[in-house]
C-alpha cells in the first residue's frame, strides 16, 4: 500500500503505471488482498484507456473514475466506446442503465431516452 | 485555596486569555504574531483582535504562508506542537536570518506544550540559538457555559487510525487541571480501551503531584462539588455520529460544518452585516481573521444569540414552527408602537427598539438557514439515505437496504454519504457479508476512483467497515447493537418531537448509545423503566441515586458486557479529615456536578441529548460536557479519505 500511495503522487503517467504494476504484484502474493490486486490492475487499464481517449476527444479523462468516464462518454455521445468500457470492466447492467440515463439527461437527449 | 463552587467555564476562558497576554507581554515592543491556522479559531473564541492590538500585536500571519516582509523586529510564533510546524518555523527563522541589516528577534510558543521532538527538529535545523522557545498551555477551550472542548481537530483520526495517543495525554492533562482546581473526581466511570489509558494517565499524574507536593495534600482530596466523571470512548459507539443528526445545530453542522462554533454561510442569508451583534456577547467576533472572500460571511453561533440558544437543540421538524412563533411575536412587538400614546410610552418603545432589531436580525438569519436546510432535507438523496440509516439502526434486515445504497451510488451521491451508510451497516451488524463487502468495494472503487483502495483500507483499520468473517466474536471485542437495542431501548417508536420526553428525539427515534451509557450512571431508574418497555415517564425522579461513590455502573452490567472495550470504575479517596474539611467548607446541599468527557469527539446531537437530561435533572445535578473535538459522520469518513 505504501507503493500505491507513492503511485498516487507520481505525476508522470508511465511512472504511475509502473508503480501500480508493482503494487498489484506485491498484493497479489497475499491471498487476502487478491481483490485489491485485481482492482489495481483494473485501474492501470483504465488509465491507459483514458490516455487514448484524451488524445482522441476534446475532454480531460485522466483521473476520472470508471463511472465518471462512462458518464462523460455517453454525455458526449460516444455510445460505442461507453459500451466497450462496460463490457471490458464487467459493469453490471443496472449501473450502466443509471449512468446512461444520467448521461442522456445531462445531454438533454430526450429522444434517445424515449426510444430505449 | 478558596472553596470553589463549581467549575466555571468563564474562569477557564479568562485563564486562557491571561496566559496568552502574558506571553505577548513577555516580548517587548511591537510584534508580529505568526499563528498556526488551526489555532486561530479556538483563540479567536476568547481573544479579540483589538485586545491583541492593545498588547502590541501589529499584524497576524498564518504560519503556512510564505515568509513575507516583516515590518517589526519581534516575531512571535504560536503553533501546535507538530513536527511539521517545527520545520516551518525553522525554515522561516532561517529566512529572516539571511536578510541583511535586519535584526529579528524570534520566539516560538508551542501549544499546549513543547515536546522533545520539536526541540530536536529546531536543533537539527540549527536555529535553536536564534529562538526563544516557550509553551502556551491551552487545553480546554470553552465553547459554551456547559461545553468544553480541546479542539483537537484531528484527534479522531489520530486515535483510531494512527493509534496515536497524544490526545489522550492532552485530555489527561486538561482533566488534571480541573482536579487540581476543584479536587479529585470522587468517582471515574468509563467505557472503552482508550478510557483505560486515559484513567491510568490521570492516576499517574495524581501520584506525581502527591509526591511532588506531599504537604499540600489538601489540594487533591475528593471534590465535594463534582460527583463523578464519566468518560465515553468514541470507539464504543461509532454508529451515533455516523447517523445524520436531526437537531437544528446538528443539521447546520452536517451542511456547513461548524468550526469553533463558527460557520461560513452565504452573505445573502445574513442580510445586513451584523454590526450590533446581540448585546452582552461576552465572547467573540471573528475579527482576528482576515476577511474571507467577499461572498462568504462568518457567523458565530453560540448562546449569546438567544434565539439560537432556544433552537439549537430542538429537532429540526419543529424549528419552522418556533421561528414562526418568534417572528409573530416580534411583529406584535413592533405593532406595539401604535399603542404608544404618551411620550413616556414612546420612549419605552424606542429603548426596546435596539433589542428588537437585534432579534429581528437573528430571526432573519435563522429563517434563511432553516430554509436552506429544508431544501436540503427535502431532496431525494437525503431522504433515501436517511431511510436507509433509520432502517439499519432499527435493525431491519440489512440486505434489503443494499438496493437503496446501490442506487445512491449510481445517482452520484457523495462518497462520504455512501461510506457512512456502509459503515453503519458494518457497525450495527458485525460486519458485512463477504459477498456484499466485495460487491460494494468494487462499486465504490469504480464509481469514485481506484485511489479509494486506501480509503477502504483505512476504514478497515479503524474497524468502521469490516467483513463479517474477519470479525472475531470475542467478548468485548465490539459493540453489539442487536442486544443493546433491547437492553437500553435505543429505538423508540413514538417520538414526540414537539415536547420530547426522551433523548431519542435528537435522531427522531434513535437514542444515542453513548448518552444512554451516561444515563446508566445518572438516571438509572428512568432507564430501567424505559428498558422494560413501560412508558417512560419524563423526568422520573430517581430517588435511588445517592451521593458519590455508591452507584457506578450497578444494574447495567449486562448491557456493558455488550459494549466494546474495557469498563472502568475507579474510586478516588483522600484522607477522611481532609474530606470532611472540604465538606464543611463547601456545604453539603449543593448541586452535584457530573462531567461527561467524550474521548475522540462527540456530536452536537449528543450534546443536545445531554442538555436534555440536564434539564430533567435540574436542581439535583449539573452536567458539564467535555470533548476532544466535535465531530460528525462526514468528518469521520473524511479522516480516512485520500484525495
Amino acid at each position: 500500500l505504501v507503493i500505491l500511495r507513492e503511485s498516487m503522487e507520481q505525476e508522470e503517467l508511465s511512472a504511475k503505471l509502473e508503480k501500480l504494476k508493482l503494487a498489484s504484484k506485491v498484493l497479489g502474493d497475499l491471498k487476502e488482498h487478491a481483490l485489491e490486486s485485481k482492482t489495481i490492475d483494473e485501474s492501470s487499464r483504465l488509465l491507459q484507456l483514458q490516455e487514448v481517449y484524451e488524445k482522441d476527444l476534446p475532454q480531460k479523462f485522466l483521473g476520472l473514475s470508471l463511472n465518471e468516464t462512462i458518464l462523460d462518454l455517453i454525455r458526449l455521445g460516444y455510445n460505442s466506446r461507453a459500451s466497450k468500457l462496460k463490457s471490458e470492466f464487467k459493469v453490471p447492467e443496472k449501473r450502466y442503465w443509471w449512468l446512461r440515463l444520467r448521461g442522456l439527461v445531462a445531454k438533454r437527449d430526450w429522444g434517445e431516452i424515449e426510444e430505449w | 485555596m478558596a472553596p470553589t463552587i463549581a467549575i466555571d467555564t468563564a474562569q477557564i476562558r479568562e485563564k486562557a486569555l491571561a496566559d496568552l497576554l502574558a506571553i505577548l507581554e513577555g516580548v517587548r515592543g511591537k510584534k508580529t504574531l505568526v499563528i498556526d491556522q488551526s489555532l486561530s479559531g479556538p483563540i479567536g473564541l476568547f481573544a479579540k483582535f483589538s485586545v491583541l492590538q492593545d498588547y502590541g500585536v501589529d499584524k497576524v500571519h498564518w504560519l503556512h504562508d510564505a515568509p513575507g516582509d516583516i515590518a517589526q523586529k519581534n516575531i512571535l510564533y504560536l503553533a501546535r506542537c507538530t513536527p511539521k510546524n517545527a520545520h516551518l518555523i525553522a525554515s522561516q527563522v532561517k529566512y529572516y536570518g539571511k536578510i541583511p541589516d535586519q535584526d529579528v528577534d524570534c520566539s516560538a510558543f508551542f501549544v499546549p506544550r513543547r515536546t522533545l521532538v520539536c526541540e530536536k527538529i529546531l536543533e537539527e535545523e540549527g536555529v535553536v540559538g536564534d529562538i526563544t522557545i516557550g509553551e502556551y498551555p491551552l487545553y480546554f477551550v470553552p465553547l459554551e457555559a456547559d461545553l468544553l472542548s480541546l479542539e483537537l481537530e484531528h484527534s479522531f483520526q489520530e486515535l483510531y487510525l494512527h493509534k496515536d495517543y497524544t490526545s489522550i495525554f492532552y485530555a489527561a492533562k486538561a482533566l488534571m487541571g480541573i482536579q487540581q482546581k476543584h479536587g479529585l473526581f470522587p468517582r471515574i466511570l468509563g467505557k472503552g480501551d482508550n478510557v483505560r489509558r486515559l484513567v491510568d494517565a490521570l492516576l499517574r499524574m495524581r501520584s506525581e503531584v502527591t509526591v511532588d507536593d506531599a504537604l499540600n495534600s489538601f489540594a487533591l482530596t475528593p471534590s465535594s462539588t463534582i460527583e463523578n466523571l464519566i468518560i465515553i470512548d468514541r470507539e464504543t459507539d461509532f454508529v451515533t455520529p455516523l447517523l445524520t443528526q436531526l437537531t437544528y445545530e446538528g443539521l447546520i453542522d452536517e451542511m456547513y460544518g461548524i468550526k469553533n462554533s463558527k460557520i461560513e454561510i452565504d452573505a445573502s442569508l445574513v442580510g445586513n452585516p451584523q454590526q450590533n451583534a446581540p448585546a452582552g456577547s461576552s465572547s467573540t467576533s471573528a475579527t482576528s481573521l482576515p476577511p474571507q472572500s467577499g461572498k462568504k460571511r462568518t457567523v458565530v453561533l453560540d448562546s449569546s444569540d438567544k434565539l439560537y440558544e432556544d433552537l439549537r437543540d430542538t429537532n429540526f421538524a419543529i424549528v419552522g414552527n418556533l421561528l414562526n412563533k418568534v417572528s409573530r411575536r416580534l411583529q406584535a412587538d413592533y405593532e406595539g408602537r401604535h399603542q404608544a400614546k404618551t411620550v413616556t410610552e414612546i420612549k419605552q418603545f424606542v429603548s426596546k427598539l435596539g433589542g428588537l432589531q437585534a432579534e429581528h436580525q437573528s430571526v432573519r438569519m435563522h429563517t434563511g438557514l432553516a430554509e436552506e436546510i429544508m431544501n436540503h432535507t427535502r431532496s431525494d438523496l437525503f431522504n433515501k439515505s436517511l431511510e436507509v440509516q433509520q432502517n439499519l439502526a432499527a435493525g431491519s434486515d440489512a440486505p434489503t437496504q443494499h438496493e437503496n445504497i446501490e442506487e445512491l451510488i449510481y445517482r452520484g451521491a457523495s462518497i462520504e454519504q455512501v461510506l457512512r451508510l456502509l459503515c453503519i451497516e458494518s457497525c450495527v451488524g458485525a460486519g458485512l457479508r463477504p459477498k456484499d463487502f466485495e460487491f460494494f468495494k468494487r462499486e465504490i472503487l469504480q464509481a469514485y476512483g481506484y485511489h479509494h483502495i486506501l480509503t477502504l483500507d483505512a476504514l478497515e483499520k479503524m474497524q468502521l467497515l469490516q467483513q463479517r468473517t474477519s470479525v472475531q466474536t470475542a467478548a468485548n471485542a465490539r459493540t453489539s447493537y442487536s442486544s443493546l437495542r433491547k437492553l437500553l431501548r435505543l429505538i423508540v417508536d413514538e417520538v414526540n418531537e414537539h415536547d420530547p420526553d426522551d433523548i431519542s428525539y435528537v435522531y427522531s427515534g434513535y437514542a444515542p448509545l453513548s448518552v444512554r451509557l451516561v444515563q446508566c450512571v445518572i438516571q438509572k431508574q428512568y432507564l430501567q423503566m424505559t428498558a422494560k418497555g413501560g412508558k417512560g415517564v419524563g423526568g422520573a425522579p430517581d430517588v435511588n441515586v445517592v451521593g458519590a461513590g455508591s452507584t457506578g455502573w450497578k444494574g447495567f452490567e449486562e448491557a456493558l458486557r455488550n459494549v466494546k472495550g474495557k469498563t472502568v470504575d475507579e474510586v478516588q479517596r483522600g484522607e477522611d479529615k481532609a474530606v470532611r474539611a472540604r465538606m464543611i467548607l463547601n456545604g453539603q446541599n449543593e448541586k452535584k456536578m457530573t462531567i461527561v468527557f467524550f474521548l475522540g469527539g462527540c456530536t452536537y446531537t449528543e450534546i443536545a441529548a445531554l442538555r436534555f437530561i440536564g434539564k430533567q435533572q435540574e436542581g439535583k445535578r449539573k452536567i458539564l460536557i467535555c470533548t476532544t473535538s466535535i465531530i460528525n459522520g462526514s468528518k469521520m469518513i473524511q479522516s480516512a479519505l485520500v484525495n
